[in-house]
């Protein structure tokens, strides 16, 4: 016997942003419940606070209610609910002097670009670092990073996000994601070492 | 040319280490890797930077997340406010004090109720009194300088305290 096919979920999506239109509030808290955990996995790519990120989640549900006349299918709600999401985490860091201000240089026109990844090494994690330290160090090295290459980073590294997902949350080709993901590699590398010097092996071999 | 098929695998190897190169590009930079030990270590140094992004713990949504983002939204919320619910009105004094703090209560309510009779009657009082532009001196009573003469004495002047003591209430 064949089981009921289940309704697709763009369907029911859609049902619920038309019925949270129409006053049900039942449906928006059903679409948020939908969404939460995602939202909260974006949100904490940005800050190790909890409460920063309930902050960011929050902001991004409200704004997206605010904005939900304004939706247009063409994208899924899940990505354009991630979007705001990166946005307003963004816009929190910067209001927060959290974030390398992009004006002085915009990275994907600096002429020559950054060191190639492969001209300095560096050492993964010590195996004794707590995860909690790693994170740390993480945060840090990040938050010296431009917006552009941080959010590609975090998409990927920590969320293993495929380069076409990567490149449909940005609205960006997937050349330009490789393109960034390679510029934010190097730059995470050479800030690392500049604040954490100990990860240099050059420096650790003269050391040994 | 070895440099140039180093280059082209290290252009490639991001993509091989993430899992984004069809088998048909990944075969060849195999082979190469396979036999270039600089473009191994290459490699490897990437693998080194992705240990410093372990995988995160499972999400944890607080409980009642969803319901009080709705009943916010609902409520007309705007965002960047803070959504900790309002908490309830603030019970009567009375009612909250404890049993230590009833008497300093009571105290305060008394000398601030003393304290406001007390202006309200000195209030009360001074509208009934005359103000000093109102005082006026009175003629001397007749009688007064009747008697004087009938004394064989100059009559005298009523000091003016006594004029005013004596004027009647108006």
């Amino acid at each position: 016997m064949a089981l009921p096919q289940m309704q697709p979920a763009a369907t029911q999506d859609s049902d619920l942003i038309r019925e949270t239109l129409a006053g049900s509030q039942v449906s928006f808290q059903l679409l948020v419940e939908r969404y939460q955990g995602r939202i909260f996995a974006v949100a904490r790519n940005y800050t190790r606070s909890t409460v920063e990120v309930e902050d960011i989640v929050q902001d991004t549900f409200l704004k997206a209610f605010k904005r939900l006349d304004s939706f247009q299918h063409q994208a899924s709600f899940s990505t354009w609910l991630q979007r705001i999401a990166i946005n307003t985490a963004l816009d929190l860091l910067k209001r927060h002097g959290r974030s390398p201000v992009q004006a002085v240089e915009d990275p994907e026109l600096v002429a020559g670009g950054p060191a190639q990844p492969g001209a300095r090494r560096i050492l993964a994690p010590d195996a004794r670092l707590e995860r909690e330290e790693i994170a740390e160090v993480t945060q840090r090295v990040l938050e010296e990073l431009p917006d552009i290459f941080r959010t590609v980073l975090v998409l990927r590294e920590f969320e293993d996000r495929a380069y076409q997902e990567i490149a449909d949350l940005l609205g960006v080709s997937i050349g330009t994601v490789e393109s960034r993901l390679f510029r934010a590699r190097a730059r995470f590398k050479e800030a690392l070492l500049r604040l954490y010097p100990e990860f240099d092996p050059e420096l650790n071999r003269g050391d040994a | 040319m070895k440099k140039e098929r180093c280059e082209q695998a290290e252009a490639l190897v991001p993509g091989y280490l993430d899992g984004e190169l069809s088998e048909e590009q990944a075969a060849p930079l195999r082979r190469h890797l396979l036999s270039c030990p600089d473009c191994r270590t290459a490699a490897q140094d990437l693998t080194s930077l992705r240990r410093w992004f372990p995988a995160p713990d499972p999400v944890e949504v607080p409980e009642g997340f969803a319901a009080r983002v709705a009943r916010a939204a609902f409520a007309g919320v705007e965002p960047g406010q803070r959504l900790v619910e309002e908490p309830a009105p603030a019970p009567p004094a009375e009612t909250r004090a404890g049993a230590g703090e009833v008497l300093p209560f009571l105290l305060t309510v008394t000398s601030v109720a003393a304290t406001a009779l007390f202006i309200f009657a000195v209030m009360l009082g001074n509208a009934e009194q005359p103000s000093g532009e109102q005082l006026v001196a009175e003629p001397l009573p007749e009688i007064l300088r009747d008697l004087d003469e009938l004394n064989g004495r100059t009559p005298l002047g009523v000091p003016p305290e006594l004029e005013s003591e004596d004027r009647p209430v108006r």
